[in-house]
C-alpha cells in the first residue's frame, strides 16, 4: 500500500447539481443519441425503400390522412413551452408547481399515446400491405415506443411527487425529463415529414 | 515536476482547475476516509442474494468476464467440432444441416456473446480503478446489463443444443433468413440473441462513457488518461452509432418480416435484400474495430509497463485510436463487394479500407518505439503483445488485399476470408485478451499466474493458430468455399485441411492449459502486492483484489503515469463515508465539481432484465409478448426508481435552495 499523501479537500462539494453537470443528465444524454441514431436508421430505410417504387405511396396504396397527424404535431408544440417552465420551476426547487407541471405532463403525454394510435390509422395502409406500409409503420412505431415509455417515467414521477416521498434528487429528474422530452418532440419533426407529407407531395 | 511542491491540502470549489496553489489551510478539518464505516457502507449482503443483487463493477465484471468465456469456451467447441468434419474430404460426421448450426452459432457466439462482450466486461471491472473511481457511473444499469447479456446466451445455446440452432451464418443474409427459404424458429433465435447482446452493449457503453467522462480522479484531464481508457472510450462511442442498426434490423425488420408478414426484405411487394446488407454491415464493419480497438488499449498497457517507459507518442497514439473509430463507419460496403454496387461506391470503399490500415500502422511503429527505447521484460503478457502484433499485421495484410474490389471478387466465401478475419480476430482479440488476463490476474484475485505454463500457453496458441489459419488462405485462393460441409477428395483440399484441424486441437491443448493454470492459480498462485509489475496506473495503487470501495480517497493525478511521478500517492478526502459518494468531475479538466451518491444493491435490474427475457423470448412467438412485456417492464421499472423514502421533503427544503443558489 503506498502512503497517501492528502492534497486536497471536496468535502465542500455540492453534493446535488442540475443539467450536465450532473451524472444523470450524460445517461438520459447517452439514451437520447441511441434513440436518435435507431429512428434515424428507420428514416434511412424508409427512403431507400421508396427507390423501389415508381410513385410513393405505390400504386392503389392511398395517401395517409392529414387531419390527426396535425393535431398531434400542435398538442407537441403546445406541450415544449409547458415542459420548459416545469424545467425551470423543476430547477427553483418549486415543489407545488413541479407538482401541477407533473400532472399536465402527464396528460399532455396521455394526448400524445392516444393521438398516435390514430395517427397509425391515418396512415391508411397496413405494415403487411406492401414494404410501404412496412416502412411506414417502422417510423411511427419505433417513435411511439419513446412515448409510451415517457409516459411511464412522467406518470411514475407525477405519483411521487404527489404521494411519495421527495428527495432533492428527484428535482433533478424533471429537469432531464424535460430534456429528454424535447428531443422526443423534435425527433417527431422529420418522422413527421416523411410519413405524412413526403406521399403527399411524391 | 515533483507534485509534494504544488499541492496543499485546499478545499475546492466546485469547478475548480487543479492542480491549485497552496491557499489557506481548509475550514473544515479534512481527514482521510473512516475505512471502517465505508466497509459497513459498501458491504453487499451475503449469500445468493447478495450475489442476485450486486451492484459492485467488479463482482459483475468478473462473472461478466467468467460468462463470456463460457461462450468462447462452447462456441470453440463448435469450432473443434466442424475442424473434426473437414479433416479428410467426404467426412460424414457432421450432415449439412448440423454442420450449418455449428458454423452459425460458432460465429454468433464468438461474434455477440464473446469478442464485444468480453472487451466489454473487462472495461466495466477495469475503468473506474484506472480512471480512479469507486464504481461505474450506473451501478444498477450495470447489473441490467449483464442478466440481459446472461439471458441471451443462455438463449442461444439452449436453442442449439435443442436443435433449433439458428443456421443462416452469423449476417443472416435474407432472404435465407426470411420466412420463405427459413421456416421454424431457429431465424427468430437469432434475432432475439441480437437483441439481448445488443441492449447489453448499449447500456455498458453509456456507463463507460459517463465513467469516463465525469468520474474521473482530480486532475486526470483528458490528455492524461490512459491508452486503455482511451481505447475503451472510443469503442463506446462506436457502439452507440453502430448497434441501433443492427437492433433494429433484427429486432424490428427480420423477425417482424417473420412474425407479422412485413416486407421489408421481400422485393416482391417492394422490399429490398441488400437494405439488410446495408444495415448489418453499418454495425458489422465497426463491430471488427469495436473487437479489437480495446485489444490495442491491452497492448498499449502493457508494452508500457514492461517496457518500463511511457508510450511513445501517447497524442498520436489518441489520434489513431479516434481516427479508427472514425473511419470505421465508413467501411462497411467493402463487405458488399459482390452485390451491385456504382463503381465510384467501390471506388470509395476501396480507397477508405486502404486508408484505415494508416492510424492501425501508426499505433505499430508507436509500440516498437516504445520497445526499442524501452527495457523491456519478456513477461507472458509482454509475449501476447508481441503476438499480437504478428498475428494482427498478418491479418491485416490480407486485409489490404481484399480492400481491392478484383480480388475480393475471387476470393468472396471462400476460406482466404476465414483466413483473414482469424487472423484479424484472433490477433486482436484474444492475443490481448490472453496478454491481459495474465496482466491483471492478480488485480483481480491478489494470485500471480504461473509464468511457466504461461509461456507454454503462449507459444502452443501461437503456433496452433498459425497452423490453423494460415493453410485456410491457400485453400481459398485454391477455390475452397467457406461453410460448406466437406469437399471432393479430387479437390486435393485433404492435406490443408488436415494441417489445419491439427491446429485446432493444438489451440484446444492452450486453452486447456490457460484453464489449468487458472484454477491452479486462484488458490495457490504467488501472493501478487498491490503493483506486482511496477505499472504506472492508478489501479495499481489499489489494494489486489481491491476493496468493495476501490479507493477509501480518491487518488489526485498530476500526470500521465502516476504512479511512477511520485513514490507516494496524493489524494482527495471529503467524500462521505457513511453513504455511497462518488467524485465527480469536470469533462475536460478533471476538476472536482460535485458529489454524487450512488445507489446500494437491488434486486429490480435482475427483474427488468427477466422482463425483457419474457417479451424478446416470447416475441419468438407471437407479437402480443411486446405488450406483455410493456407491463411487465412498467412494474420493474416502478421497482427500481421506488424511493428510498428517508427524507421528508419540508425538513430539507430550505436547505436545497441555498444550495441551489
Amino acid at each position: 500500500m503506498r502512503t497517501e499523501r492528502r492534497v486536497l479537500d471536496v468535502g465542500d462539494l455540492p453534493d446535488f447539481v442540475f443539467g450536465h453537470r450532473d451524472l444523470m443528465w450524460w445517461g438520459t444524454l447517452g439514451f437520447m443519441v441511441i434513440e436518435g441514431t435507431t429512428l434515424i436508421l428507420a428514416m434511412v430505410s424508409y427512403l431507400y425503400l421508396s427507390k423501389n417504387f415508381d410513385s410513393w405511396p405505390p400504386y392503389g396504396t392511398p395517401e395517409p390522412s392529414l387531419g390527426v397527424p396535425i393535431a398531434q404535431l400542435v398538442t407537441m408544440a403546445v406541450s415544449v413551452p409547458v415542459l420548459m417552465w416545469l424545467q425551470s420551476r423543476a430547477q427553483h426547487f418549486d415543489l407545488r408547481r413541479v407538482r401541477w407541471g407533473l400532472l399536465v405532463a402527464t396528460l399532455f403525454n396521455t394526448a400524445f399515446v392516444v393521438l398516435r394510435w390514430y395517427e397509425l390509422a391515418a396512415l391508411n395502409v397496413k405494415w403487411d400491405t406492401n414494404a410501404y406500409g412496412s416502412a411506414q409503420w417502422l417510423m411511427v412505431l419505433a417513435h411511439a415506443t419513446l412515448l409510451l415509455v415517457e409516459l411511464l417515467e412522467v406518470a411514475g414521477m407525477a405519483a411521487l411527487f404527489w404521494m411519495g416521498p421527495v428527495e432533492k434528487k428527484h428535482f433533478s429528474d424533471v429537469a432531464d425529463l424535460a430534456f429528454y422530452w424535447y428531443f422526443m418532440v423534435g425527433i417527431w419533426v422529420p418522422i413527421f415529414v416523411l410519413a405524412y407529407l413526403l406521399p403527399r407531395w411524391l | 515536476m515533483n507534485p509534494a511542491r504544488r499541492f496543499e491540502v485546499v478545499p475546492v470549489q466546485a469547478g475548480t482547475h487543479i492542480p491549485v496553489k497552496a491557499e489557506p489551510a481548509a475550514s473544515r478539518e479534512a481527514g482521510p476516509a473512516d475505512v471502517a464505516e465505508l466497509e459497513c457502507t459498501y458491504r453487499p449482503p451475503t449469500g445468493v442474494w447478495g450475489w442476485l443483487t450486486t451492484v459492485d463493477h467488479k463482482s459483475i465484471g468478473k462473472r461478466y468476464i467468467a460468462t463470456a468465456f463460457l461462450w468462447f469456451l462452447l462456441a470453440g467447441i463448435n469450432a473443434l467440432l466442424m475442424r473434426l468434419q473437414l479433416v479428410r474430404p467426404e467426412n460424414g460426421l457432421f450432415g449439412p444441416d448440423a454442420y450449418n448450426q455449428l458454423f452459425t452459432v460458432h460465429g454468433t457466439a464468438m461474434m455477440f456473446l464473446f469478442a464485444v462482450p468480453i472487451m466489454e466486461a473487462f472495461s466495466l471491472y477495469l475503468v473506474p480503478l484506472m480512471v480512479g473511481t469507486r464504481n461505474v457511473a450506473y451501478p444498477r444499469l450495470n447489473a441490467f446489463g449483464y442478466w440481459v447479456f446472461l439471458i441471451g446466451g443462455l438463449l442461444l445455446f439452449t436453442s442449439f443444443y435443442l436443435n433449433t440452432g439458428p443456421d443462416t451464418g452469423w449476417f443472416a443474409y435474407v432472404p435465407l433468413s426470411g420466412p420463405q427459404y427459413a421456416p421454424g424458429k431457429r431465424v427468430d433465435v437469432w434475432a432475439q440473441l441480437v437483441t439481448f447482446t445488443e441492449i447489453a452493449a448499449l447500456v455498458a457503453s453509456v456507463e463507460v462513457i459517463a465513467t469516463v467522462f465525469k468520474q474521473r480522479a482530480p486532475g486526470m484531464k483528458l490528455n492524461r488518461i490512459p491508452l486503455y481508457v482511451w481505447s475503451v472510450l472510443v469503442v463506446s462511442f462506436m457502439v452507440i452509432f453502430a448497434m441501433p442498426a443492427v437492433a433494429m434490423a433484427s429486432t424490428m425488420m427480420l423477425a417482424m418480416d417473420r412474425l407479422v408478414a412485413t416486407h421489408f426484405f421481400n422485393p416482391a411487394e417492394g422490399g429490398d435484400a441488400l437494405l439488410w446488407q446495408h444495415l448489418f454491415w453499418w454495425f458489422g464493419h465497426p463491430e471488427v474495430y469495436i473487437m479489437f480497438i480495446p485489444g490495442l488499449g491491452f497492448v498499449s498497457e502493457i508494452i508500457a509497463t514492461f517496457s518500463e517507459r511511457p508510450i511513445f507518442a501517447y497524442p498520436l497514439m489518441v489520434l489513431a485510436l479516434i481516427t479508427t473509430g472514425v473511419v470505421a463507419f465508413g467501411l462497411w460496403v467493402h463487405h458488399m463487394f459482390a452485390a451491385p454496387l456504382s463503381l465510384m461506391g467501390r471506388s470509395f470503399f476501396t480507397a477508405t479500407s486502404v486508408f484505415i490500415a494508416i492510424p492501425t500502422g501508426t499505433q505499430i511503429f508507436c509500440w516498437i518505439a516504445t520497445i526499442w527505447s524501452g527495457r523491456p521484460r519478456f513477461t507472458t503478457p509482454m509475449l501476447f503483445a508481441i503476438g499480437f502484433i504478428v498475428v494482427f499485421v498478418i491479418g491485416g495484410l490480407s486485409g489490404v488485399m481484399i480492400a481491392s474490389v478484383p480480388f475480393d471478387l475471387q476470393v468472396h466465401d471462400t476460406f482466404f476470408i476465414v483466413a483473414h478475419f482469424h487472423y484479424v480476430i484472433l490477433g486482436g482479440v484474444v492475443f490481448p485478451l490472453f496478454g491481459a488476463f495474465y496482466y491483471w490476474f492478480p488485480k483481480f484475485t491478489g494470485r500471480m499466474l504461473s509464468e511457466k505454463l504461461g509461456k507454454w500457453h503462449f507459444w502452443t496458441f501461437f503456433i496452433g493458430v498459425n497452423a490453423t489459419f494460415f493453410p485456410m488462405h491457400i485453400l481459398g485462393l485454391d477455390g475452397m468455399p467457406r461453410r460448406v460441409y466437406t469437399y471432393l477428395p479430387e479437390t486435393g483440399w485433404g492435406g490443408l485441411n488436415l494441417l489445419a484441424t491439427v491446429g485446432s486441437w493444438i489451440i484446444a491443448v492452450s486453452v486447456i492449459l490457460f484453464l489449468l493454470n487458472v484454477l491452479r492459480s486462484w488458490r495457490r498462485g504467488a501472493v501478487a502486492g498491490d503493483d506486482p509489475w511496477r505499472a504506472a496506473t492508478l489501479e495499481w495503487a489499489a489494494s489486489s483484489p481491491p476493496p468493495t470501495y476501490d479507493f477509501a480517497d480518491i487518488p489526485v493525478v498530476g500526470s500521465r503515469t502516476p504512479l511512477w511521478s511520485s513514490a507516494d500517492l496524493p489524494v482527495a478526502t471529503g467524500l462521505r463515508s457513511d453513504r455511497r459518494e462518488v467524485l465527480v468531475t469536470t469533462v475536460l479538466d478533471a476538476a472536482p465539481d460535485n458529489r454524487h451518491e450512488h445507489p446500494a444493491e437491488s434486486i429490480w435490474p435482475l427483474v427488468m432484465a427477466l422482463a425483457m427475457g419474457v417479451t424478446f423470448i416470447g416475441a419468438i412467438f407471437t407479437p402480443w409478448a411486446y405488450v406483455v412485456g410493456f407491463v411487465l417492464a412498467g412494474i420493474a421499472f416502478a421497482g427500481w426508481a421506488w424511493p428510498r423514502g428517508v427524507k421528508p421533503e419540508e425538513q430539507l427544503r430550505p436547505t436545497w435552495v441555498d444550495r441551489a443558489s
